[in-house]
């Protein structure tokens, strides 16, 4: 369902106006993310959180598996964690949708490329990647058009999304 | 590099070509702004350029993956490939004289420069950004393509030329015309002052001469890399432009013949099956209901197939195993693709497809395994795929698809199942 659809904006708001009132109905209330702004989140790889929301994101269970429940729903793969075998040589995960690699560059070391190819060429293409990893913590990264399917990212080495893809216990969803 | 700093007319003004260096082979080439890890959009079309079979780079250089770098993003069009032909050439020459080069340009496969639009935009942003330089330190050239509409002799002191083709160019700029990557090796031409040389010689002189074309050539250094990539597809389209010629036909036939002796000698050491069958389709969904049965190629029983596993057992110590499972849900071949396409789950010993339907298999719905084992796992676009998914194994176009792989070290097996 596309993020600007206004069926869609009418059902978030709806369940917006729900979680408010329960807020309001409940004696002891803790700040939680809008359920329409993690749709959003999960969604449309323009949105970006605002930062109180992103840290609620990284401190709040339930935001978090609210989150992974979205994902989850239909992702376009799934990649698990991997077997601890898979901890050395270079990071390739594998399904029956896409393939993923991390290859360092050559001409930037201090800069590495994320490599998606679609099993599928016909198949619609994912827009984001979302990992997360072993603390429960979420990376979203937006992917650019997929050309033959394929699409490259350049990403820090040092940086903590590499580290985060290079983790056999980090999960990877595709949608 | 050389002294040649390269520019990119655009209409915001000259955009300098800051680096170019290789990258990994496996990596599409990139155009990245000002070292920055941000890869531009034109990039896919950079790669085109730099890429055999169409791209004109990896020709002239034998290396096909490049990073280069902006200093000012670029978004759209194709009128950098002159600017970026004259920097990869101006690359490959140590030292070289100094000199700026502002150009603007297509290159076609031909290496022919094609005329651009918006030249006047592009001159006057030129212009005005020489205006702004406190003195012209260097030799400078402005390479325009010939055709394009009128444009000043000049433009800020530095003197205009049109030119034809790439070759135009690098003389315009005082680059050395690279030498091509030889196609095939020719024999040597020429006389020289003759000796007295005995004939054992000659003999040995040219078995050595004969072996060296065969294993220093650059046509099997190519092919030896695109093997070990597991870019077979590549493989296989470059060995075939080389057979047009008679040297090129017998050494891309020897390094077929070479790519034999990797194929594996026989079939996956076993290809096992299962149906998970229960009496309807609610009965799927509980397990103690759902009883495992060896796969046999025809089901002609009455109950819900659940859900189908298949393996492939091999040497996987000196071979890699891969393939591809496809469901048909109205028979083999029955529908322009198959509704599901699986990879399978790589294991110590071999591969798995495990295979849940959404639609249960109905009488006529049928599967289609092909497991392909060889030296290397296979990168890229795999067409052969096509054929032997969707064709009955008698049939000319699966035999071709499956003598296709092998001549390129690759053994082919294939497993059906149907319901009747």
């Amino acid at each position: 369902m596309p993020a600007d659809d206004p069926v869609s904006d009418l059902a978030l708001a709806a369940l917006d106006a729900d979680a408010q009132a329960r807020e309001l109905m409940t004696p002891v209330t803790a700040a939680r993310i809008a359920f329409s702004d993690l749709y959003r989140y999960a969604t449309d790889p323009a949105f970006e959180l605002s930062p109180s929301a992103q840290a609620l994101l990284e401190s709040d269970p339930n935001a978090a598996a609210d989150l992974e429940r979205l994902l989850a729903a239909r992702p376009f793969t799934y990649m698990p964690r991997q077997a601890a075998a898979a901890t050395s040589g270079p990071v390739r995960r594998e399904t029956d949708a896409a393939i993923l690699t991390l290859t360092p560059s050559r001409a930037a070391p201090d800069q590495t490329y994320l490599v998606i190819e679609l099993v599928d060429p016909g198949a619609p293409p994912p827009a984001q990647l979302f990992a997360r990893s072993a603390d429960g913590g979420w990376t979203r990264i937006p992917l650019a058009k997929f050309d033959s399917a394929r699409v490259q990212v350049l990403l820090e080495t040092n940086g903590e999304t590499v580290a985060v893809l290079s983790d056999p216990e980090t999960e990877v969803y595709l949608l | 590099m050389s002294g040649a700093a390269v520019y990119i007319l655009t209409t915001e003004g000259p955009v300098a070509i800051q680096r170019i260096s290789e990258e990994d082979p496996s990596i599409n080439s990139v155009i990245c702004l000002d070292g920055l890890a941000q890869i531009l959009p034109i990039s896919s079309a950079y790669d085109a350029f730099v890429r055999r079979p169409v791209g004109v780079i990896e020709r002239m250089t034998g290396h096909g993956s490049y990073r280069l770098d902006v200093a000012s993003r670029i978004d759209e069009g194709r009128s950098w490939q002159l600017a970026a032909y004259v920097a990869h050439a101006a690359r490959l020459q140590a030292g070289g004289g100094d000199i700026d080069v502002y150009t603007t340009g297509e290159v076609d496969s031909d290496l022919d420069v094609r005329p651009v639009e918006r030249v006047d935009l592009k001159v006057d942003a030129l212009a005005r950004y020489l205006s702004e330089q406190e003195a012209q330190p260097r030799k400078a050239v402005v390479l325009l393509p010939e055709g394009t509409e009128p444009v000043p002799d000049q433009v800020g002191g530095v003197p205009v030329i049109r030119v034809r083709n790439a070759a135009d160019a690098l003389a315009a700029s005082g680059i050395a015309a690279p030498k091509p990557m030889p196609e095939a090796s020719a024999p040597p031409t020429g006389t020289k002052p003759r000796r007295h040389i005995s004939p054992l010689a000659v003999l040995l002189g040219s078995i050595v001469i004969a072996a060296a074309l065969f294993w220093i050539g650059s046509d099997f250094a190519r092919w030896s890399a695109l093997t070990e990539q597991g870019r077979i597809l590549e493989l296989e389209q470059d060995m075939t432009r080389s057979e047009d010629d008679v040297l090129g036909d017998w050494r891309a036939e020897m390094y077929r013949k070479w790519l034999t002796t990797k194929r594996p000698e026989e079939d996956p050491v076993s290809i096992e099956g299962a149906l998970y069958l229960a009496a309807d389709r609610e009965a799927c969904a509980v397990p103690p209901a759902v009883e495992r049965v060896p796969m046999t190629p025809i089901y002609e029983g009455s109950g819900a197939v659940c859900k189908i596993e298949v393996r492939a057992v091999g040497d996987m110590s000196r071979y890699v195993m891969i393939g591809r499972l496809a469901y048909w849900p109205g028979g083999l071949g029955s529908a322009e693709r198959p509704a599901r396409v699986m990879r399978g789950s790589k294991e110590p010993s071999g591969r798995t497809w495990a295979l849940d339907f959404d639609q249960l298999p109905v009488p006529g719905a049928a599967l289609r395994l092909i497991v392909i084992t060889g030296p290397v796992d296979i990168n890229g676009s795999q067409p052969w795929y096509q054929d032997l998914l969707s064709t009955p194994t008698e049939a000319a176009v699966y035999e071709a698809a499956r003598a296709r792989l092998e001549r390129l070290g690759f053994r082919v097996s294939a497993i059906d199942w149907h319901r009747e």
